[in-house]
């Protein structure tokens, strides 16, 4: 009896390690070992331990190694303000005493939901007072000033300043309110040849001659196609249907079909919320797997490059607004179309006005950037929808400043029941940014 | 003391205080008792005087019948009171046929209710004997020997014995003579005393408030409290127990208790009912108290049930449900039987110390008692010579004192909220010890520590070359080192919330933790009253401690490995 206990204590133990052992070597997604719920950037791949501890036993480095290869690009674009070089320098070793920011993981730990701010900070609020205590002695404005306000919209950030620069702000500080610049696309071909892509021009005799597209083809997706920039371009039937050999038909072309055209596209897409799972190799995103307010009835739509943009038309004014409203369902969202953006935008979907001179989610949300790309100059949607959001002064650059001011953008985008009403109304309140640049400007001439 | 044999009081003078015998003998008196039995009622049946009609009260009667039972074909047993039931059992012998008739609707009907008694009738039946349920005989029928009898239905039924057991009639001839107060037995209130001063009866001839009892266990009951008052304690009264029969009946008991029967079937009872394969078990309420309770097949709940109902007391809705459930009401420990497990250390039944001590050894030389001491004061039962074993002070106050905290911070743990980060930025704040790494590896290495410290119980109770301090010390450091981690968790945890892996951890370690507890108030319990069930429930509470324990080393390993691996 008593063996028989301390064998089946012994078996049932093997099994429970058994169990665990083999979820924590073999499995891609470990369940039973996460420890605390992620932070809304990284949730979407939390069970997919391996996305950021690649290697087990790893420590810091590796992490410090997993948080650089997604945001490393990002944090060099953005001319980050603190970079890790500024630590190791042997200058400033006593500071590395006061925060280690050597480390990425210093004040961004995850799991942990209990000490988690705003932008997936976890050290306490008042960390920037740590080093720039004195600050009101250089600049006597900032005299007094609580350590809440130093992080506040239209301040400053930690790492992306871009649009926070002093210098940015005096040389912005008198502007008129400028006149909508407009970028225009390029043409599809003109495209794909500045992105050295080589295609087999493809008309309606020749998709025929495929068996299956014969099988499948109906009159509609003929029309669609024509119509398209993909028809006018001679990407036919088989560019996406088929994958290495003509024989391969893909029923259902996925984001790596189009990457062999589309790459910066579908790079930005899986660096965004949108397609961070797909690049983790997990199910695509649905929206019931989302933290923020989604539509019901959109709970289980999976996410991928034809969630918003057709099959065979291609249809960008679809995919600028009514792709987004169709899943998103925050108060922001459901505001837009009663905001001013959204008014202007009704114009266009009526047709008195060009998609150029309006303001859709994406305008915002996805800009069109100009890009140097092999010694050209084009233009190109940021399909990462997250880069100009997190913090959101990043969009002031990219977007707001096209038809607003500097100081106009600072105010709105600080104000957060502006942000939730979509921008229908004046900013709340006045960020003194400007003012104190200029002011100190003054006093240095 | 002078004893007449074959004599008679054939006249009792109440004035004179004189009476009178058949051998014409007269005596005087100071008190007198009156013990004259009774009799077998034989009803006034047309032929019932013929040859083959019998009785059965006497030893003639015994005699008569042994001899009747080897001739007889078809025996017919008239009264399914406890005596009929006897007898047609007796009678039954194989080429016997046996018929028990019954004026009632069951058997017994003044002791049982009707499903008990349904229950015996078919153990009866079981054992070859027609039971004939309200039925009577009107006539005995034959001419000068007894051929068959006519039933009140009309029928006849062929037959060539009669055994009539239809109950008593007390002799009541010479007190009514002597116009003393009788009804259908001799009437004497609570001093035993009839309506004459210094005259008393006691036994089947008595009466009281309408009773007659024909069972020796009042009778017995009588008798000593009146020789208790002719002797001078007069304070001694005759209290009418709420009667309860333990019968035997064809070798299984049947216990009748307190007012249960046809007289108390009415409509304001409600019965409680457990029945199994060998017994059926009854509790009569009415109104909500509980009145009687009457079962078939053994039952030791019988005595304290009497002595509760006996009292006008009550059983709590635990004890109910417990009786519907399991059928007893009171755990069967008191008596220690040779299966209960007296050492629980060293699982030493009471079997096993009987025949150590039955060998002239001591119980201690099984190794009972000789781990954690707990049942040394149960050992003293089996061994009272030898009750000189030490047993120590073990300070199980204390041990509950130090459970209850333990009890409390487990508690606490469930509804104080996430500790979460320090407000200002400082590094070396306590919330550091739930942040920082380092000081939760020096937390968590503890934690591990102490919980295989502990563990080193479970060692020093199995392996019986540790001889190193008592078991009470032991346990003493097992309480405070467990106490000490569950403080110590708070600092490691920071009270988070806990997911997968860790979820699984923390309930473990709060189970073991509150079975625990539970088995520390049990030792400082069996140290005050120690018992067989004290015993067994603490068994039970240490063997879920250890269960509740039991996926602990597998979860701290993986939460230990995983914590490195990533």
């Amino acid at each position: 009896m008593k063996k028989m206990i301390w064998l089946l204590w012994l078996v049932s133990t093997l099994m429970l390690a058994g169990f665990l052992g083999y979820e924590l070597a073999y499995k891609k997604e470990k369940p039973n070992f996460l420890i605390g719920q992620s932070t809304h950037g990284h949730y979407q791949i939390e069970l997919a331990c391996d996305a950021c501890h690649t290697s087990p036993f790893g420590g810091e480095d590796v992490l410090q190694d997993a948080c650089i290869s997604c945001h490393g690009d990002e944090l060099k674009a953005s001319l980050d303000s603190h970079p890790k070089k500024k630590f190791t320098d042997p200058r400033n070793a006593d500071l590395i005493s006061v925060l280690d920011a050597r480390q990425c993981v210093t004040c961004h730990s995850e799991h942990n939901p209990d000490i988690t701010h705003p932008m997936g900070l976890t050290l306490p609020e008042d960390y920037c007072v740590q080093c720039h205590a004195d600050v009101g002695e250089e600049r006597p404005t900032h005299k007094d000033l609580a350590f809440e306000t130093c992080a506040s919209a239209g301040c400053h950030n930690y790492h992306d300043n871009r649009a926070l620069y002093e210098d940015f702000l005096l040389k912005h500080a008198h502007d008129q309110t400028p006149s909508p610049q407009q970028l225009m696309p390029s043409t599809l071909k003109q495209y794909l040849a500045s992105q050295r892509v080589e295609w087999p021009m493809e008309n309606l005799e020749s998709i025929k001659h495929h068996s299956k597209v014969q099988a499948v083809t109906t009159a509609e997706i003929e029309h669609d196609w024509l119509s398209s920039a993909h028809g006018k371009a001679g990407v036919g039937c088989n560019s996406c249907h088929t994958g290495e050999s003509s024989e391969n038909w893909i029923e259902k072309p996925d984001h790596q079909q189009c990457q062999s055209c589309h790459s910066a596209e579908v790079t930005g897409f899986l660096a965004g919320k949108h397609g961070m799972r797909l690049a983790q190799a997990l199910s695509p995103m649905t929206p019931a797997q989302a933290r923020q307010p989604m539509q019901s009835d959109a709970g289980h739509a999976q996410l991928g490059c034809n969630s918003c943009h057709n099959a065979h038309t291609d249809n960008r004014i679809a995919a600028s607004t009514d792709a987004c409203l169709g899943c998103h369902a925050d108060d922001h969202s459901l505001a837009f179309k009663q905001s001013p953006h959204g008014q202007l935008w009704q114009q266009v979907l009526n047709g008195d006005r060009t998609a150029e001179e309006a303001v859709s989610c994406a305008t915002c949300h996805m800009p069109r950037e100009s890009v140097d790309h092999y010694g050209e100059s084009f233009t190109q949607v940021q399909h990462n929808q997250n880069a100009t959001l997190r913090p959101n002064e990043k969009m002031i650059r990219s977007s707001c400043m096209s038809c607003h001011t500097l100081a106009f953008s600072i105010d709105a985008l600080a104000d957060d029941n502006l942000i939730n009403n979509n921008f229908s109304g004046s900013p709340g309140q006045h960020i003194e940014s400007i003012d104190m640049a200029v002011s100190r400007d003054v006093k240095h001439r | 003391m002078h004893t007449h044999w074959h004599t008679e009081i054939i006249h009792l003078d109440l004035s004179t205080k004189q009476l009178t015998t058949n051998q014409g003998e007269q005596f005087q008196f100071d008190e007198l008792i009156l013990a004259t039995g009774s009799r077998a009622h034989i009803p006034n049946l047309p032929g019932i005087q013929m040859t083959g009609v019998y009785s059965f009260r006497n030893m003639k009667d015994a005699q008569s019948l042994y001899s009747r039972r080897i001739s007889s074909r078809h025996t017919l047993v008239l009264g399914g009171g406890l005596l009929g039931i006897e007898t047609a059992r007796a009678m039954r012998r194989q080429g016997t046929e046996v018929t028990l008739i019954h004026h009632s609707a069951w058997l017994m009907n003044k002791q049982l209710d009707e499903g008990t008694a349904s229950h015996l009738k078919a153990e009866l039946e079981s054992s070859g004997i027609t039971v004939m349920l309200n039925s009577a005989i009107l006539a005995v029928d034959g001419a000068h020997r007894m051929n068959g009898v006519l039933l009140r239905d009309g029928s006849k039924l062929d037959a060539d014995t009669l055994i009539v057991s239809t109950g008593i009639r007390p002799n009541i001839e010479l007190a009514r003579h002597a116009n003393i107060a009788v009804s259908r037995g001799i009437r004497i209130d609570e001093r035993l005393q009839t309506s004459a001063e210094h005259v008393y009866a006691i036994g089947e001839c008595a009466e009281v408030n309408g009773e007659i009892y024909g069972l020796v266990a009042p009778g017995f009951e009588q008798a000593s409290i009146l020789a208790a008052r002719l002797s001078g304690e007069t304070s001694k009264v005759y209290a009418q127990q709420a009667l309860a029969t333990r019968l035997k009946v064809l070798d299984k008991g049947v216990s009748s208790i307190g007012d249960i029967g046809m007289r108390h079937d009415t409509t304001d009872s409600q019965f409680i009912t457990h029945a199994k394969q060998d017994h059926y078990r009854t509790l009569r309420f009415e109104r909500g108290k509980l009145k009687g309770a009457a079962a078939f097949g053994d039952w030791p709940d019988q005595e304290r049930l009497r002595e509760v109902i006996a009292n006008g007391e009550q059983l709590n809705p635990l004890q109910t449900l417990k009786f519907r459930l399991t059928g007893s009401i009171w755990p069967e420990d008191e008596h220690i039987q040779d299966h209960h497990i007296i050492c629980n250390c060293r699982q030493i039944s009471a079997g096993s110390l009987r025949a150590c001590c039955a060998a002239g050894k001591t119980p201690s030389s099984t190794g009972a008692g000789t781990v954690c001491g707990s049942c040394v004061p149960l050992l003293q039962q089996f061994d009272p010579a030898n009750a000189t074993t030490s047993v120590e002070a073990e300070g199980t106050p204390a041990l509950a004192i130090f459970s209850l905290v333990a009890l409390g911070l487990i508690l606490l743990f469930q509804f104080v909220s996430p500790f979460g980060g320090p407000a200002q930025y400082a590094p070396d704040a306590i919330n550091s010890w739930w942040t920082d790494s380092d000081k939760r590896q020096i937390t968590g290495f503890t934690l591990l520590g102490l919980t295989v410290v502990s563990l080193l119980l479970s060692a020093r109770k199995r392996i019986s070359a540790i001889k190193l301090m008592s078991f009470a010390t032991w346990r003493w450091a097992h309480v405070i080192l467990t106490t000490l981690v569950l403080a110590i968790l708070f600092f490691h945890t920071g009270v988070s919330e806990f997911q997968g892996i860790n979820a699984w951890l923390i309930y473990s370690f709060w189970a073991t933790a509150l079975l625990g507890v539970a088995s520390s108030l049990l030792t400082h319990r069996e140290s005050s009253e120690p018992s067989v069930s004290s015993k067994r429930h603490k068994r039970w509470f240490v063997f879920a401690h250890i269960v509740a324990f039991w996926p602990l080393p597998a979860l701290l390993s993986f939460h230990v490995l995983s914590v490195y691996w990533f």
